[in-house]
């Protein structure tokens, strides 16, 4: 950890307070311009705690500045299990995330702060998408990321997982946690959480050590999200995911909604609502650089040197016939023959089997 | 006057003679058994007294001493009966002279004289033939698991009187007619069918598979989809049973006092479900005495666990080592006992608590956090051992209202015999028989991959994210649907079907 100066000090002290509302944070914060003058002159903390009548905030603020040494305690505590540090006076603060109307005081971090200075993407989603999904997910997101553009994400299972691994190979992926940067959770996600590290990523979080996810530090999370990103895919969700925040978000921010196409009768009603009210409906890496202005390197070609049976099931498959049996009985091909096909269609990035063992194709 | 007759007592599997002494003195009138009997022979004094008086002789009022031989060895069931009372007929000088030092004598009196069955007369009688024994004499209960022994002459008998006549030369026994293995192996029919199963193509074809390289198989579906039914069928398609592995089973079966009383031996290939509350002991073996459990019932033929990740931990991580060495030794105070067990496992699993993970037919209402916890039942290394996995959808309307029937059991099984004699042939010198049971070792020989196949194998490592456990398996597997092609080497397209089996990293 590097040496923090008196203003960094200064804001994470204030910022470990849970029980201070970030509104008043803020304010405090303007009013005494340089945040290291808290530590000085507590006239202005009991002028502004009177004013919008929290006595007992006054009370404990002031007496955790005069308690000897508690203030560098707070501080040394706060930053236990990050590396580093970004605060809104500090010069790497995100450009992005300061436009938005509540940037967070602070970023804990760990890992490659570099990462904030460059364009970022966040890539979210539900949980529970479908392995069609999560396939063209990774693969969006393999190729943003190798074309230096980062991947903003979360790091629960499902969507943001597999941003997350579409962007390891290159390392560009920002993790942000709902909880301190200390502490994966679901638990399960240790080894990503490590990968990331290892591969040159970031984890990210406005919360101080010790502080576990709550319901509602989850949307907040996703403020900074869509915060950061110059554009939020959004590639599932029902009505309720906690991905409408991350778009609701990046609406009010200005900032571009992406979303994955979902047909008549399937589920993904989130996006399918955002496209109706304007989100721009997208199936590739290249569309959503295009609509950013951000350049894409050279994707890779398809290898679409397909033999007779292999193109007969993929037709069949796009037709919407989706498990083996039923191509048997709709191609009268033998079922070893289908097998096998499935397996090459599968190795070239065609087609996807889902968890129930029914194909999709990807493209 | 001292007697001698020769009895047989079970350890484990195998038959054990005990020479069975009795002599009379003058003394107290008194009935002692030494020689390390446990409670079921001791209590045989009584049957013995009753029976002896109601078979129309006297109960000697003597001192009689019976000695069970060899005095270290433990001496269980009720099977050493007969000998003991006919030791005392014979010690009263109540029996003839004739010579019956080559018979054994195997049997649990009732109090009226009649002669009950015992378990384990199959092991018994094998033995018997070992130890030169030319002639046996057994319940006529247990008549049926003498027709495949070979070499002894065996008699039946419903009551200790008809056996007194017998010894004392006024009367004849029946002998039990011997019979061919080949003729009932060959009227083998199995009441289910691969025929009857609609549509699942893919499944019957998974099942095929596994069976020809004797690979154990998964069933992953939602609830109702068949994945019983499939399972049932699999012992159908199973190759045809030699003699030894029939005789092999029924030993178990008889030791374990599950043989039906119509069959004398086992000819079909067993198929084992224990229910998911079953206790470990009940599955693996065990007890006081060191019984067979499931596992071993299932020698030869197929365990099917259904719902597999109900099964108590404890439970699914003891099949592992039976899984890997074929056999389970079961060792407790009384005894420790190697029993074979062989099988086939065929698990079926819900791909979620309310089972609808991802599938058409419903929405699934499991939170992410309860499918891991459902999925992580299995753990990984069980799941290694499961070469095949496929998922199971219910069949449409269409399908089941279809009336005709598609392949044969019968006609599988031809294939399936075949691809089973190619490996048997390729092993030959080497210890192991299917494709399954390759290790790292014999892939090298016997599964070389051309460049093509090693392009196609490294291409799926990289888009498929497979783990180097999963190379193995898609590698065995591929050996056995080249086998079933009868192709030499391993093709790209067996290549691909094994990834298409290939178990998936829960």
């Amino acid at each position: 950890m590097r040496i923090l100066n008196e203003d960094e000090r200064a804001l994470i002290f204030l910022d470990s307070f849970e029980n201070i509302e970030y509104k008043h944070k803020k304010a405090l914060i303007e009013l005494y311009k340089k945040p290291s003058l808290i530590r000085k002159d507590g006239a202005i903390i009991s002028k502004y705690f009177q004013s919008v009548q929290k006595p007992q905030l006054e009370k404990q603020l002031l007496l955790a500045l005069n308690e000897e040494g508690y203030f560098d305690c707070a501080v040394l505590n706060a930053l236990k299990g990050a590396d580093d540090v970004v605060t809104l006076f500090s010069d790497d603060y995100p450009e992005e995330l300061k436009h938005i109307p509540t940037p967070p005081i602070v970023l804990y971090a760990r890992g490659n702060l570099s990462l904030l200075k460059k364009n970022k993407v966040a890539i979210v989603g539900s949980r529970k998408t479908q392995p069609l999904y999560l396939k063209k997910t990774e693969e969006i997101s393999n190729e943003l990321a190798n074309s230096d553009i980062v991947i903003v994400t979360g790091i629960a299972l499902g969507a943001d997982t597999y941003a997350i691994k579409g962007g390891l190979e290159s390392g560009k992926v920002i993790s942000v946690f709902a909880g301190e940067v200390g502490k994966v959770y679901p638990t399960t996600a240790n080894d990503l959480a490590n990968k990331i590290i290892e591969n040159g990523g970031l984890i990210l979080s406005e919360y101080p050590c010790g502080r576990v996810p709550r319901v509602y530090s989850y949307p907040a999370r996703n403020r900074i999200i869509a915060g950061l990103s110059k554009g939020a895919l959004i590639v599932s969700g029902e009505e309720n995911s906690g991905a409408r925040y991350t778009a609701g978000y990046a609406i009010d921010y200005g900032r571009e909604v992406f979303c994955l196409p979902y047909g008549i009768g399937q589920n993904g009603a989130l996006c399918k609502n955002l496209i109706k009210s304007g989100a721009v409906m997208v199936e590739s890496a290249r569309e959503i650089a295009d609509c950013l202005n951000l350049a894409l390197k050279q994707e890779t070609t398809l290898d679409l040197d397909l033999d007779e049976n292999e193109r007969a099931i993929y037709a069949l498959i796009k037709q919407g016939v989706s498990s083996a049996d039923e191509l048997a009985e709709k191609s009268q091909i033998a079922i070893y023959q289908i097998i096998s096909a499935l397996g090459m269609l599968e190795l070239k990035g065609l087609i996807v089997k889902d968890f129930s063992g029914n194909y999709g194709a990807l493209k | 006057m001292l007697a001698k007759y020769f009895g047989f007592t079970l350890i484990g599997l195998d038959g054990e003679v005990v020479e069975v002494e009795v002599d009379t003195n003058n003394g107290l009138p008194s009935f002692d058994i030494v020689g390390l009997p446990d409670a079921s022979v001791k209590e045989s004094k009584e049957r013995v007294r009753s029976a002896i008086k109601n078979s129309g002789k006297r109960f000697p009022n003597h001192k009689i001493t019976v000695n069970l031989a060899p005095a270290d060895l433990k001496k269980e069931g009720a099977g050493l009966d007969l000998p003991i009372a006919m030791g005392i007929v014979k010690a009263s000088s109540q029996l003839g002279d004739k010579d019956l030092s080559d018979t054994a004598f195997i049997g649990e009196l009732s109090l009226d004289g009649a002669l009950r069955g015992v378990s384990g007369i199959l092991p018994m009688l094998i033995s018997a033939r070992e130890k030169g024994f030319k002639k046996a004499i057994i319940p006529s209960v247990n008549a049926k698991e003498g027709e495949y022994i070979d070499g002894v002459e065996i008699k039946i008998a419903d009551n200790l009187k008809q056996i007194i006549e017998y010894a004392e030369g006024t009367g004849e026994l029946k002998t039990v007619e011997k019979l061919s293995y080949n003729v009932i192996s060959e009227s083998v029919k199995y009441i289910d069918d691969v025929q009857f199963v609609k549509g699942q193509y893919v499944a019957k074809r998974a099942m095929e598979v596994a069976v020809s390289g004797n690979h154990n198989i998964i069933l992953v579906g939602p609830p109702g989809a068949g994945k019983t039914m499939l399972a049932k069928c699999i012992p159908s398609i199973m190759p045809d049973m030699s003699f030894e592995e029939a005789l092999e089973t029924t030993k178990i079966h008889s030791a374990a006092g599950k043989l039906s009383t119509e069959d004398g031996i086992v000819y079909r290939r067993p198929y084992v479900t224990p229910h998911h509350t079953a206790s470990r002991v009940a599955i693996i073996g065990g007890g006081n005495s060191s019984k067979p459990g499931i596992i071993s019932l299932a020698h030869n033929g197929v365990l099917y666990l259904d719902e597999m990740a109900e099964y108590p931990r404890s439970v699914l991580e003891s099949l592992r080592q039976p899984l890997e060495d074929r056999v389970i030794t079961v060792s407790r105070a009384k005894a420790s006992v190697e029993y074979p067990a062989s099988f086939m496992l065929v698990g079926s699993m819900n791909p979620c608590p309310c089972g609808y993970y991802g599938t058409k037919q419903g929405e699934c209402k499991c939170s992410s956090s309860q499918i891991i916890k459902y999925k992580s039942k299995v753990s990984g290394p069980l799941m290694d051992r499961m070469d095949i996995r496929i998922n199971v959808e219910s069949v449409k309307y269409d399908d089941l209202t279809d009336k005709t029937n598609g392949e044969s059991s019968e006609d599988v099984r031809k294939r399936v015999n075949r691809t089973r004699l190619i490996q048997r042939e390729r092993f030959l010198g080497e210890d192991i028989n299917s494709n399954a049971e390759m290790g790292e070792r014999h892939l090298n020989v016997y599964c070389k991959l051309s460049k093509e196949c090693e392009d196609i194998l490294r291409k799926a490592f990289d888009s498929l994210k497979l783990s180097a456990r999963a190379r193995s398996r898609i590698l065995k597997v591929a050996r056995t649907i080249a086998d079933m092609e009868l192709s030499q080497d391993i093709e790209p397209k067996h290549l691909l079907e094994a990834i298409g089996y290939r178990s998936e990293e829960l």
